[in-house]
Formats: C-alpha cells, sequence, structure tokens
C-alpha cells in the first residue's frame, strides 16, 4: 500500500493531481479517522478532524516533496487536525452502542477524563500507548525534543489520573 | 485499583476496530470549496447588486416574504386603506400564508 501511494504521489505536481490524491486518500480514511479517535475521544470529532486534515492536506498537496515520506506528512496533518478538536461536553450515549453497564460506565467517564486534557497530552497518550510509536516517531510527528517525550508522557499520564479520580 | 491508564488503554484497543462513517467523503466538502471559489469569482460588487435589489422589492412590496412581518405589512395597508383601526383586528399570520396575489394598494 505505501508503495501504491509513492506513485499516487508522484502525480501530485500534475494539474489533475487533487483528483488523484482524493480518490487515494480515500484509503487512508480508516487508520487516520482511529488515530483521530484516539487523540479526540469522540467518533464525531474525529470525524470532523479526519476532514478537515483531509481538506488541509489537498490544499498543501503541491509543498510535499518526497514521495517517500507521504504516510508521515499526512499522519502529522491527522494529529493537528485532531488536536484542534474540542471534544463535545455531552455525550450521546446511545451512539456508544454498549450493552454492559460496567463498560458503559468507564468509556463515559474516559471520555469525559479526555476531554479535560489538554490536546497536547490527549495526543501524547493516543500516540504512545494508542498507536505504540517509538519516542522518536512522536518527537517527529508533535515537533518536540525527544527528549521531552517520556516527561511529557509521563505528566500526561498523571493528569489522566489525577483527572480519573476528580470524575468518580 | 485499578490503574485508570488500564481503562484508557482498553478504550484505546476498542477503537482499532473502528471505521470512518460513509459520509467521511472528501465529496461534498470539495463542493463546497468549489462552490465558493466559484461565489468568489463573482466579486463583492455583484453580491452587493444583488442584496440591494431585493431590499428594494421588499420595501416596495414586490416580494412577499411568505413570513409574518411581510404580511402583517399588506395587512395594515389594506386596513389603513379601509378605514378600520390596526388595533381592532386580531392579526392572524396563518390566514396570509397562502396569498398568492399582492392587494391593489396602488389603486
Amino acid at each position: 500500500m505505501e508503495r501504491a501511494a509513492s506513485i499516487v504521489f508522484c502525480s501530485l505536481n500534475a494539474d489533475d493531481g487533487a483528483r488523484a490524491f482524493e480518490v487515494r486518500i480515500s484509503e487512508w480514511r480508516g487508520w487516520g479517522f482511529r488515530l483521530a479517535l484516539k487523540i479526540t475521544g469522540c467518533p464525531e470529532a474525529a470525524h470532523d478532524a479526519l476532514q478537515n486534515a483531509t481538506l488541509r492536506a489537498l490544499r498543501s498537496r503541491r509543498a510535499l516533496r518526497d514521495p517517500g515520506a507521504e504516510l508521515a506528512w499526512f499522519r502529522k496533518i491527522v494529529v493537528r487536525c485532531a488536536m484542534d478538536q474540542k471534544p463535545p461536553a455531552s455525550i450521546d450515549v446511545d451512539s456508544l452502542q454498549i450493552s454492559d453497564e460496567q463498560e458503559l460506565e468507564e468509556r463515559i467517564q474516559v471520555r469525559r477524563t479526555l476531554s479535560r486534557l489538554k490536546p497536547s497530552q490527549r495526543a501524547i497518550l493516543a500516540l504512545a500507548l494508542g498507536e505504540e510509536f517509538s519516542y522518536a516517531e512522536i518527537a517527529e510527528i508533535l515537533g518536540i525534543p525527544m527528549g521531552t517525550v517520556a516527561s511529557q508522557l509521563n505528566a500526561a499520564k498523571e493528569a489522566f489520573r489525577r483527572l480519573w479520580r476528580e470524575e468518580e | 485499583m485499578s490503574d485508570p491508564i488500564e481503562k484508557l488503554q482498553n478504550f484505546y484497543e476498542s477503537c482499532n476496530g473502528a471505521e470512518p462513517p460513509m459520509t467521511a467523503t472528501l465529496a461534498p466538502r470539495a463542493g463546497n470549496v468549489a462552490f465558493w471559489r466559484f461565489a468568489s469569482l463573482l466579486g463583492p460588487a455583484a453580491g452587493g447588486f444583488a442584496v440591494a435589489a431585493l431590499a428594494i422589492s421588499l420595501a416596495a412590496g414586490y416580494v412577499h416574504t411568505g413570513d409574518s412581518f411581510g404580511s402583517r405589512q399588506i395587512l395594515e395597508r389594506q386596513m389603513l386603506q379601509s378605514g378600520m383601526a390596526l388595533d381592532s383586528v386580531q392579526f392572524e399570520p396563518a390566514a396570509y400564508q397562502k396569498r398568492t396575489e399582492l392587494p391593489n394598494w396602488r389603486a
């Protein structure tokens, strides 16, 4: 799939490259949505983030010079757009489609706790714990020094724990 | 007591099976972008002319908005012509929603 993406991105500089880009980027909707969902905690916000990321990538596609970096480039855009999304204050319980009451309560509490974290904290938790990226990859995606990833991740975990106890 | 981070990791695992809604395509948004690009080509002058023309039409009574405000104006005009006191009649917007002709107040 990565080679197919590379071939497609070679046509980005053509005038009809936009259409080819739109067609191919649809192949990345799945993982892009899941990444945004882990950062925002909310399907609706993740959907909006994915749409914004796709539009932003479409507009700035000509700035991409290295076809081999297209996936990492789009991933950064998705993360940025997900961080810009503010999770909604209310949760549609019916949309969660969870029958187990305990699991439902946990899910609601997770979403509420995530919504109270800073965007950078939500992002680093999702990238480290949800996507299992290395510290070097996280530093590249977030644009932060690699030496600070461990401390920022620990701070995010502590913030989550503290806010979780407040929600109980 | 279990670590809340475990709950968070359970949530992340549940996300791995999630799929975006079928409406999550670029087409509608691209359509919106294309629309506004087209509209921007018209320029502010054309839009301003259209707004001015609409405002003039509304003021002259040539355009019936169909809402209670436009209907009230027509009703009051009729009442004044017939010599009726404006506060003697209860205005019912529904009665004027189905009007198809403007009154000939120029007569």
